[in-house]
């Protein structure tokens, strides 16, 4: 009290109340000797808030919610009230209920946050369990599970589900926060199904123990494929063919073979059977050079460029060896499962 | 040699098309014929028709063709006769320009003794030039060793050539096609010179497979 007396002005103290009121949040409760403990606290008059707030607690069916803020408000009275021990002692039973409550440092009084921090030294609880939501492969990564405890301690963490077996996990002493990983395996090392699962963390130090428990879920999904690819990603094929210019090459050929035909007929024929037949050669040779010049009219043949030939025909090796690459790829990922992590609303802790 | 031999022929090179080619094709040709054997008193013109088939697979080529002409000479006095030849091509493509050529012939006369029947070998030359997809022309010269003749006798010189342009589809399917055929046997009986001179042309199509 020896800050009330230093300070002790009403409006003050009004002040404190009303933040520590404000922090705790308290309206709506339902138990009455809980809220006339409140009414109390927040009319200064703390001579009557302890008896309302003990009687509440003498009460075997109280709701959590409302022993949490009666042992609060008895922790905070006694702090005002200078009852150190006794403050303490609300404290360390608040702690138990709700490890992780904490007084605002900036709403409350320093001599209020200094005894909660002296009461949270004197237990052993497991603080700030937290488990991230997350997806990964199922086998490439461990979830990780972070906690912390109010004292040295060791801890023992297992996992488990519905029907599922159980996984075991522990640290040593250890001070502070701390994460221990699970594999999401079973004992066979086989990755667990979908479901609800349960980290329990049982926390100790010689005779003291506490336990703790964190609930989420596990999804399951198949891991996406990789497309096939149906042209190289990085390089266009080029032109095979390629249009040359028109050229009188057809025609050229057609007279060069219809010559040497007519030459030959005209120089070979038997000149001792009189007059030669020419209707014959006359109208093939017709035939064969209107045909090489109707071709040498028509727009010509597109031609292979080899480079662009030889080129294609590597990009398409290539784009093979990058399909072959991706159906391997595939093949394991088909064999491989997504796990997504969410976790649920907190448990509590015994 | 009756025009009744032909289907038989032609049912028989068909049986040939098991062979594993890689083209077969059928043709059907309108045929002219000139034809001049011992003097120029007796030139002879004719048509008729004929068919052949032709098997191309790697390298290799069998070209068999069969035709049916009736001449009608134009000496006076002389009646009308049947002439019908056989012809019988294998050719191996040396380079992608020339093929060597090796085969026979036979050309039968009816009535018989109305003009020479031949019978003769061929080794030659085939020359075939694609103008594009779509045409090509195509030359062929043979030497005709040792040929041997219904009334008996024998050649210093027979030899024949070709000349010979086709157009049809890209894919080979259907091909027209124009021939003319040069073939001259200087043949001796009785070391009396009684030469044989023919000239044919060709034209028809071809389906191919």
């Amino acid at each position: 009290m020896w800050w009330i007396v230093v300070l002790s002005p009403k409006p003050v103290l009004a002040y404190i109340c009303f933040v520590v009121s404000s922090a705790l949040g308290l309206t709506g409760q339902q138990d009455a000797d809980v809220a006339r403990a409140q009414e109390a606290y927040e009319a200064l008059d703390f001579r009557s808030v302890i008896p309302a707030a003990r009687r509440a607690l003498a009460k075997p069916n109280l709701p959590v919610a409302d022993r949490i803020v009666a042992y609060e408000l008895l922790g905070f009275t006694y702090g005002v009230l200078d009852s150190n021990v006794q403050a303490v002692d609300a404290f360390r039973s608040l702690i138990f209920l709700d490890p992780d409550r904490e007084p605002d440092a900036i709403r409350v009084t320093p001599r209020i946050t200094s005894l909660y921090a002296s009461a949270l030294g004197q237990v052993l609880v497991v603080r700030g369990v937290r488990i991230d939501s997350s997806t990964f492969i199922g086998g490439s990564m461990a979830l990780p599970v972070r906690f912390a405890l109010s004292r040295p301690g060791s801890v023992v963490m297992r996992v488990q589900g519905e029907g599922h077996r159980a996984r075991v996990d522990s640290i040593g002493v250890v001070d502070g926060e701390t994460i221990l990983h699970w594999d999401l395996m079973d004992l066979d090392s086989l990755l667990v199904p979908p479901g609800t699962y349960e980290v329990v963390l049982d926390a100790r130090f010689g005779a003291d123990r506490y336990s703790t428990r964190k609930s989420f879920v596990v999804r399951h999904q198949p891991v996406d494929t990789i497309p096939h690819l149906s042209s190289h990603p990085d390089r266009d094929t080029l032109p095979e063919l390629t249009q040359p210019d028109r050229d009188w090459k057809p025609l050229g050929l057609a007279t060069l073979y219809t010559a040497f035909a007519s030459g030959a007929s005209l120089a070979l024929e038997n000149t001792t059977l009189g007059s030669p037949a020419r209707r014959e050669i006359g109208g093939v040779a017709f035939v064969a050079i209107v045909t090489g010049f109707v071709m040498s009219l028509k727009k010509p043949d597109p031609i292979p460029v080899p480079g662009n030939v030889l080129y294609n025909q590597l990009l398409r090796e290539d784009l093979a060896r990058l399909n072959a690459d991706r159906a391997a790829e595939n093949e394991v990922k088909r064999r491989q499962t997504l796990v997504t992590i969410v976790p649920l609303p907190r448990g509590g802790g015994s | 040699m009756k025009c009744g031999a032909f289907p038989v022929l032609g049912v028989g090179l068909l049986s040939v098309t098991s062979v594993e080619a890689q083209t077969v094709r059928f043709r059907a040709d309108a045929i002219a014929v000139t034809y001049q054997e011992i003097s120029g008193t007796r030139d002879a013109v004719g048509a008729g028709g004929g068919g052949g088939i032709e098997l191309r697979f790697g390298k290799f080529q069998i070209d068999a063709r069969a035709h049916s002409v009736m001449i009608d000479p134009d000496s006076t006095g002389l009646a009308t006769y049947d002439l019908a030849q056989i012809d019988v091509r294998g050719a191996y493509r040396l380079t992608e320009f020339l093929s060597l050529e090796v085969g026979g012939g036979r050309r039968y006369v009816s009535p018989e003794f109305a003009a020479q029947g031949v019978g003769y070998t061929r080794v030659g030359v085939y020359s075939e030039n694609a103008l594009n997809r779509l045409a090509s022309v195509w030359v062929r010269g043979a030497f005709l060793p040792s040929p041997r003749f219904s009334g008996g006798g024998d050649a210093e010189l027979a030899f024949e050539f070709a000349l010979g342009a086709g157009i049809g589809t890209a894919n080979g399917r259907f091909r027209f096609h124009a021939e003319y055929e040069f073939q001259r046997i200087d043949r001796r009986a009785n070391d009396i010179g009684v030469p044989i001179q023919q000239s044919l042309s060709r034209a028809g199509i071809a389906i191919g497979f």
